[in-house]
């Protein structure tokens, strides 16, 4: 199992360098000029110290050297570069806004999850019922809806009109300059600041997570076994909870699986309305400023969380069925 | 309904003609006639797909016929290729609520509501369209390519889907189109068909490769072989046509995520940039707050113009899964 998987975790390295080397080149042809970005806006230079500002960057080699170079710096002097926008080394730019991230993609996929389940369940035992025609029909809203747009409506229905529901952000400004009286309070501002992001991002995971479980159950339950379970005179209820959900839960752990690292990769359109400190903003804001060294590693950093994804997500199918496990 | 005009055939012919075999586009026709789900789905597209064309019409009709000395050749030319200029605006018309004259209300500019919507419309779906299009070709060639030939061909190419899938979606969209940032208005809608679709093929290049793969092996191409059929006819007549219902399912499906894909990057000013209208940059007036909290008759319909459009087209997709399904027996 050990040597299996080191050997999978090696195989995603040359995906990913090709993957940081199509990036690298896509974000060259960006235009304006790395060294006004590098300055500061507005500011003239002569161009002998242009020249030599490029070749302190080393923008005067050609470009596939220039990735040599960034390759080089990153892999063996572990260094990302630094961050016109944030003023700071990326890596410590990348940890500050990552955190914000995760803490509100994991409090959405919890709920997110007891809610999936249950619902999943039901709507399969009672496959075309009422309830199940209706959580069809929410999910196909939720997936066909732009997530921005109901963010915008949750601000402009609830927000607005709620004083005590803060528009965007994460905190509330005067308390985070100050400093919160007590940990607790903290804890409340940031939730109270969480909620409505925390619910758009719910309903997003909800809508595939409950049809995901679904199908799922609805095909254990046609199963040989569950009608064996049924023919011994098993309560009903044992044979849903015992022998098919955890035979359901298979599939659903694999799109678990994958979910795990995007965990830490921020919805960039949700942050961008919510203004939520968290690196889908940050990296929008390196992307709108020029900042080569900050966008070229989140993206690097987004492309292995999707390849890590796709690995667990093979990886935990052996996990949750020994049928699979391989030797 | 069938049934009924086979008994009917019965009475008036001989039974031969009754034995004609129905082909699989009957078949499916028939099955996708009675799925209601995706009967209502097409029926909701093709209402949008009307508005889309015919309400900039009315309004270039309404425009041109006012004019002094235009010829009916002329109006009608006018009316068919609804220019953006059609619609002019009064800046001491604007941000109007909706009221008898402007139904949608008017925005910043003083420019009608209701003309920037379906106008933008077009834009939306022709976007949708178009990155369907280049999805879907780019994911059958290639999976054809790789499944028909199979060996080394099938292994780089993908690896290649491998890594193209492996790519940070939405946030490396963004980049490009930031870095395309110069392209002027009129043409910021092929960057954004371009980005889309070369990013979202691989899904259905390992659908086809996987099928392919799996019908070469199957005794109908082992007899078409034994027949003697040309290569380009035993592809074109014998695989395509199996591959061609997953190949429709995804058009649709991809033009439904790809239309939520321009309004997310023309929300963030990255997509179809203005002056001209699609139903993403709209919804980006939002992103000012006077305009969010004050005049939300220019945000709210494009938002949901593109939930009705994107349930329909999702609809209509799932319908043809089914229809299309043999092995689905309902």
């Amino acid at each position: 199992m050990l040597r299996y998987m080191t050997k999978r975790i090696l195989q995603l390295i040359p995906i990913v360098i090709v993957i940081s080397m199509v990036i690298f080149f896509v974000l060259n042809l960006m235009p304006g000029n790395q060294v006004s970005a590098y300055l500061g806006v507005g500011s003239e230079v002569s161009p002998e110290r242009k020249a030599q500002i490029e070749e302190l960057l080393g923008l005067d080699k050609p470009l596939y050297v220039q990735y040599f170079m960034w390759l080089k710096r990153v892999v063996i002097e572990r260094d990302l570069g630094r961050s016109i926008v944030f003023g700071a080394p990326v890596n410590e730019v990348i940890n500050t806004f990552v955190w914000n991230s995760f803490i509100l993609n994991l409090v959405s996929l919890i709920f997110a999850m007891l809610i999936a389940l249950p619902v999943g369940i039901r709507s399969a035992v009672k496959k075309y019922g009422l309830f199940d025609n209706f959580f069809t029909v929410f999910s196909l809203v939720g997936v066909s809806m732009p997530t921005f747009f109901f963010a915008l409506i949750l601000i402009f229905y609830i927000a607005i009109p709620v004083e005590s529901i803060p528009l965007n952000g994460m905190r509330t400004s005067i308390m985070s300059i100050r400093g919160y009286p007590s940990k607790m309070a903290e804890i409340m501002d940031v939730a109270r600041h969480m909620m409505l992001p925390a619910i758009v991002l719910t309903m997003t995971s909800l809508a595939t997570l409950t049809r995901y479980t679904r199908n799922a159950v609805i095909e254990v339950i046609n199963q040989d076994y569950i009608r064996t379970a049924r023919s011994k005179g098993l309560a009903e209820k044992v044979v849903i909870y015992k022998h098919a959900f955890r035979n359901a839960l298979l599939p659903v752990i694999t799109v678990l699986g994958m979910w795990i690292p995007s965990l830490f990769g921020g919805a960039i359109l949700l942050e961008t309305v919510f203004l939520w400190p968290g690196i889908g903003r940050a990296l929008l804001r390196g992307i709108n400023n020029q900042d080569l060294s900050l966008v070229m590693a989140t993206l690097v950093f987004y492309a292995i969380l999707t390849v890590l994804g796709n690995l667990l997500a093979d990886l935990s199918y052996g996990l949750a069925d020994p049928r699979v496990r391989v030797k | 309904m069938t049934e009924d005009k086979n008994k009917m055939n019965l009475n008036a012919e001989p039974v031969v003609s009754t034995l004609k075999a129905e082909g699989p586009w009957t078949i499916a026709w028939n099955r996708f006639k009675k799925n209601k789900v995706a009967v209502i789905g097409a029926t909701g597209f093709l209402i949008i797909v009307l508005l889309v064309i015919i309400v900039p019409m009315i309004y270039s009709f309404n425009l041109f016929r006012a004019q002094e000395g235009i010829t009916t050749g002329e109006l009608i030319k006018e009316t068919i290729f609804v220019d953006l200029r059609a619609q002019g605006f009064e800046l001491t018309n604007a941000n109007m609520p909706p009221s008898r004259e402007y139904l949608l209300g008017t925005d910043r500019q003083g420019r009608d509501v209701m003309f920037r919507l379906f106008y933008g419309g077009r834009i939306s779906l022709m976007v949708g369209l178009m990155a369907a299009g280049i999805t879907v070709s780019l994911g059958t060639l290639v999976g054809g390519i790789a499944g028909y030939y199979g060996g080394i061909v099938d292994s780089i190419l993908m690896r290649f889907a491998e890594i193209v899938i492996s790519i940070p979606f939405l946030p490396t969209m963004i980049a490009i189109s930031a870095a395309m940032r110069w392209v002027p208005s009129e043409r910021s809608i092929f960057v954004v068909v371009f980005v889309v679709g070369i990013l979202s093929w691989p899904g259905l290049s390992r659908v086809v490769r996987g099928q392919i793969l799996s019908l070469r092996e199957q005794e109908f191409m082992l007899a078409t072989e034994a027949l003697g059929i040309s290569d380009a006819s035993r592809i074109v007549k014998h695989l395509v046509p199996n591959v061609l219902a997953y190949v429709i399912v995804s058009a649709t499906l991809t033009m439904g995520s790809a239309i939520l894909l321009e309004a997310g990057l023309s929300f963030l000013g990255l997509g179809v940039t203005p002056p001209m209208p699609s139903w993403g940059n709209m919804i980006n007036l939002a992103r000012n707050a006077t305009i969010f909290e004050n005049y939300p008759w220019m945000w709210v319909p494009p938002g949901v113009l593109i939930i009705a459009t994107v349930i329909s087209v999702n609809l209509l997709g799932e319908g043809l899964r089914d229809a299309f399904d043999p092995k689905e027996i309902r």
